[in-house]
C-alpha cells in the first residue's frame, strides 16, 4: 500500500516539475520578447529623427529612407510577435546599410545631431542583437523541451506550439565591433 | 616586453650542472655503501667526500631561486611597470570574498605582482576533514594557482565564465538551469559554461567575436575560470606558478620553459585581453 502511494506521489512530483519547467520556459521567451519590444519602441521613436536628419544630405539614398519608413510602420502594426520579427530584420540591415553609406557624406558625417543620433542607435542595435540572440536561446530551450520526452507528453496536454527564431542578420555575425560593447 | 633570454639560459645551464652534482654525490654514497657492506676500507675515502660534496650542494638551489628571484624575475619585471614581492600575497580578504575560490580553513599566498590596472598572486588553498577512521584532523588542497584580479573602468553586471560540465538539463528538460546561459557558439559550449542573472547583458559581454578571443585565449592561457562583477575582473589559473624554478632541468622545449618560468606571461595575455578587447 505505502508502495503504491509512493509511487503515485512520485509520478505527481514528476508531473510538477514538468509542467513547472515548460511554464518557466515559456515564461523567459515571454520575458524576452518584452525585452526586444522595448528595445523596438525606442528604435521605432528614433527612426523618424534619423530619417529627417539625413534626408537632406542623402539625396540617392532617398528609396532606402521610404523603406526604412514603411518597414517601421508594418513592424509597429504587425500583428503577431513572429510578423514583427521578419520586418525587423529587414529594418535592421536596412539600417546598418544606410549607417554605412554615411561614410560617402562628409557633411553629415559632421553634424553633431547626426553624430548624437548614430550613437544612440549603434547602442541600441547591439542591445537588440543581444536581446535576439538571448530570444532565440529560449525558444530553443522551448522547442527542445516540447518535443524531448518526457515534456513532450505535458506539452501536448498544454498545447504548447513551436516557437520561431529569429533571423540574425549575416553581417551581425561578422562586423561586430567589439570594443564599443565594453566603452565606457 | 624584453626579457634577457642568454642570461636565463645562462642560469639554467649552471642549474642543470648543479643537477648533475646531485646525481655524482649520490653515485659516490652509493658506492661507499657498496663498500662498506663488502667491508672494504674504501668507503672511508668515498663517505667523505661525497658528504662534503652534499654539503656543498645543499644549498644551491634555495641560492638559484633567490638570484633567479632578483636578479631575473624582478627587472624583467621592474622593465614593465610591474612590482614584485615575492614574500607578500593577497590580503585575506580578497580572498575569502572571491567566488571563484572555494572554501578553505589555511591559506597561504606568496609571490605578489602589481601593475597599471591589475594585481596578482600565486595562492594555496586547504581544508581540514577527518581521515577514514575519523580519529584525526587530515588536511587536503582544495586550490593552487594564481588568483588574478583587473580593475576596469567599465562597469558590467555579474557574469561568471567556467569550465564545462554535464548539466542534466541537457539530456532531460525537466530539469532547468536557472542562471546558466547557452551562447550560440558550439566550440564555445563545449568549452566553457556561462552563469548570469541578466541574460541580455551576458550576450552584449560575450559577442561572437568575444567567444572566439576566450576560445584563442583559453588554450594560449589555460586560464580556469573568470568572473566579472562591477569594475572588477576576476580570473584564476590552477596549479600556475607566476615563477617556476622546477622547470629549469625538467623543460627542454625552450618556448615551453620560458612560458613555464615566467607563468606571468599568461598573465599579461589574460589582461592584455581584458584592457585592449574588453575595453577598447
Amino acid at each position: 500500500m505505502w508502495y503504491l502511494i509512493g509511487g503515485v506521489l512520485f509520478i505527481l512530483f514528476l508531473l510538477v516539475l514538468m509542467y513547472n519547467s515548460l511554464i518557466y520556459r515559456k515564461n523567459q521567451i515571454e520575458n524576452m520578447e518584452g525585452a526586444i519590444d522595448a528595445y523596438l519602441k525606442q528604435r521605432y521613436d528614433l527612426i523618424p529623427n534619423l530619417v529627417e536628419s539625413v534626408k537632406a544630405y542623402m539625396e540617392h539614398e532617398k528609396s532606402v529612407l521610404e523603406e526604412i519608413t514603411k518597414l517601421r510602420t508594418l513592424a509597429m502594426s504587425a500583428k503577431s510577435f513572429d510578423e514583427k520579427i521578419e520586418y525587423e530584420s529587414r529594418l535592421s540591415e536596412l539600417l546598418d546599410k544606410l549607417l554605412l553609406n554615411v561614410e560617402n557624406y562628409p557633411q553629415l558625417r559632421a553634424s553633431e545631431n547626426f553624430l548624437q543620433l548614430q550613437e544612440t542607435l549603434t547602442e541600441l542595435e547591439e542591445n537588440i542583437a543581444a536581446a535576439r540572440r538571448a530570444y532565440n536561446q529560449a525558444v530553443t530551450d522551448y522547442n527542445n523541451a516540447i518535443e524531448m520526452f518526457p515534456t513532450n507528453i505535458m506539452a501536448s496536454w498544454m498545447g504548447l506550439k513551436r516557437r520561431k527564431v529569429f533571423e540574425i542578420p549575416e553581417n551581425e555575425r561578422k562586423n561586430i565591433d567589439v570594443g564599443k560593447l565594453f566603452r565606457n | 616586453m624584453s626579457v634577457n633570454y642568454s642570461e636565463i639560459n645562462r642560469i639554467r645551464k649552471r642549474y642543470i650542472e648543479k643537477f648533475f652534482g646531485y646525481l655524482l654525490v649520490f653515485i659516490l654514497l652509493e658506492t661507499g655503501l657498496f663498500f662498506l657492506l663488502r667491508g672494504s676500507e674504501y668507503f672511508l675515502i668515498i663517505f667523505p667526500v661525497g658528504f662534503l660534496g652534499l654539503f656543498f650542494l645543499t644549498s644551491v638551489p634555495d641560492a638559484y631561486k633567490n638570484f633567479l628571484k632578483e636578479n631575473i624575475y624582478k627587472p624583467f619585471l621592474e622593465e614593465l611597470g610591474i612590482e614584485y614581492k615575492p614574500e607578500r600575497g593577497f590580503d585575506e580578504e580578497i580572498v575569502k570574498n572571491c567566488v571563484l575560490l572555494p572554501g578553505y580553513d589555511d591559506y597561504e599566498s606568496k609571490n605578489y605582482i602589481k601593475g597599471g590596472n591589475f594585481e596578482a598572486a600565486e595562492i594555496k588553498l586547504s581544508e581540514e576533514y577527518y581521515d577514514s577512521d575519523e580519529k584525526r584532523y587530515e588536511s587536503r588542497t582544495v586550490f593552487e594557482g594564481v588568483l588574478l584580479i583587473v580593475y576596469s573602468k567599465k562597469t558590467l553586471t555579474p557574469l561568471l565564465i567556467t569550465k564545462n560540465s554535464f548539466h542534466l538539463s541537457d539530456i532531460l528538460p525537466i530539469f532547468t538551469d536557472k542562471y546558466r546561459q547557452k551562447m550560440d557558439d558550439l566550440e564555445f559550449e563545449k568549452m566553457f559554461d556561462v552563469y548570469a542573472a541578466d541574460p541580455i547583458e551576458a550576450r552584449k559581454i560575450l559577442t561572437h567575436n568575444v567567444m572566439r578571443e576566450l576560445i584563442k585565449l583559453k588554450k594560449e592561457t589555460d586560464f580556469y575560470e573568470m568572473f566579472f562583477e562591477g569594475t572588477l575582473r576576476f580570473v584564476t589559473f590552477k596549479d600556475l606558478k607566476l615563477v617556476d624554478i622546477s622547470s629549469m632541468f625538467t623543460e627542454m622545449n625552450e618556448e615551453r620553459f620560458l612560458l613555464n618560468i615566467f607563468g606571468v606571461i599568461k598573465i599579461f595575455k589574460v589582461v592584455e585581453f581584458l584592457n585592449e578587447k574588453a575595453e577598447a
